[in-house]
């Protein structure tokens, strides 16, 4: 039988094998190389996963954010709305300070303010505007000027450093004349603020060394003034 | 059967030592052997999707990735011509693989002829027996790691017996090893 080839014993055969090859294991460098390359191919994990219920949560929770954020929204304060406001043109502004400038010493100082007035009406054909803005004024002149093109009645007032100038004029002038038509402007050394009524435009330009009290001292004119005009003719406040 | 990736991860890791064994046997060095075996892996990483452990185990699938790759490499290799040293050349023995100046009487001396004959059988041979003898695959399992036929693996481990009984033909008379 030995010398019969391929007639082994498989046991003696495998035996003498694993013998032989058996014990052969992977390097240790081997090892570290495939363990990073089985590292390297682990899945990331997942990040975030949405589910539909989470879904449709979010959804909600959106719909209901949006819809206090609109209420809010809807609800918020609104600053009151000035109807009736224009601005001054700049070649207007530019005239009313030139002339409560340059007019200050020029023209009647009666201090009979309503004969004044009556007078300076009858001139221009409308109503002049010719009480005293407030009992700490001084009474500085009138006179008849040119405003854009214009000719305007001039009350200048001083009280202290601070003047004071009312100028009434046809509204004709004015992109906006419907009744009490507020305009307002200003530049580095005046501020002036103006009304229309009665086909009248009616305005206060102030100057001072405190530019910051200009504005304290229009609308406190304003007060003073308002009571010449009849009650049913002035703006609701 | 699909696994996840940790079961993948785990199952395959545990082949290591026998794939780096039939690696040697195919690739016939350690280094070649080694970067067969990682190339394997990271093959066998990128296809993890596609093993089904009830269709295959994964011993076979990874000894068939492993069996293909070198088959590449082979086929790769022998269409380019190597240069091979003059220093090479000389440094080569006389005799490589001769076998074992051991005196047919010597029986303490077996393991070493049998581990000689062994390693000069071809690598396909080599292969079929260390997955047959070693790692007791079953026919078909082998057969599918070396996408052969059934009837091929049983002829390989034939002629496996058949060649080693020829090269230990000297030695026969001590009957150590046949029946």
């Amino acid at each position: 039988m030995a010398e019969q080839p391929g007639q082994f014993n498989d046991k003696a055969l495998k035996a003498a094998v694993r013998a032989t090859w058996g014990e052969q294991r992977a390097p240790e460098n081997l090892r570290r190389s495939i363990a990073a390359i089985a590292l390297a191919a682990r899945p990331a994990p997942p990040r975030f996963r949405i589910g539909p219920r989470s879904l449709a949560a979010a959804a909600v929770l959106v719909v209901g954010i949006s819809s206090v954020v609109f209420q809010v929204y809807r609800l918020r304060p609104v600053p009151p709305q000035l109807p009736n406001h224009y601005q001054l043109s700049s070649s207007l502004v530019a005239d009313l300070a030139a002339k409560h400038d340059r007019d200050a010493y020029l023209g009647s100082t009666s201090m009979d303010l309503a004969q004044l007035g009556k007078e300076l009406s009858e001139k221009l054909g409308i109503t002049v505007l010719s009480a005293s803005p407030g009992p700490d004024y001084h009474f500085e002149g009138a006179s008849i000027s040119t405003i854009g093109n214009q000719q305007a009645a001039h009350l200048l007032f001083k009280r202290g450093s601070e003047s004071l100038s009312i100028f009434s004029m046809a509204a004709d002038q004015l992109p906006h004349t419907n009744q009490w038509a507020h305009y307002d402007g200003c530049d580095a050394k005046h501020t002036m603020a103006g009304f229309v009524q009665d086909g009248g435009f009616y305005c206060l330009t102030a100057s001072g060394p405190n530019s910051a009290r200009c504005n304290g001292m229009i609308s406190g004119a304003m007060q003073e003034l308002s009571s010449q005009f009849p009650a049913s003719t002035q703006p609701a406040k | 059967m699909k696994v996840s990736a940790e079961q993948f991860e785990k199952l395959a890791l545990d082949q290591m030592d026998m794939l780096y064994r039939v690696a040697h046997r195919l690739a016939g060095n350690a280094e070649e052997a080694a970067d067969l075996v990682q190339e394997t892996y990271l093959r066998a990483f990128k296809s993890r999707e596609k093993f089904d452990l009830k269709s295959v185990g994964i011993r076979p699938w990874l000894v068939r990735i492993l069996h293909n790759l070198h088959f590449t490499r082979s086929q790769r290799q022998r269409r380019q011509p190597m240069a091979t040293d003059a220093s090479d050349l000389d440094a080569m023995p006389t005799m490589q693989n001769a076998a074992p100046s051991i005196g047919p009487a010597d029986l303490d001396h077996m393991d070493q002829r049998m581990a000689w004959a062994l390693n000069e059988l071809p690598g396909e041979y080599q292969t079929t027996l260390l997955l047959w003898a070693v790692e007791e695959l079953s026919y078909k399992e082998i057969a599918d790691a070396l996408e052969v036929p059934v009837g091929t693996v049983m002829s390989r481990l034939h002629r496996a017996k058949q060649r080693i009984s020829q090269l230990l033909q000297p030695y026969f008379n001590k009957g150590m090893i046949l029946e």
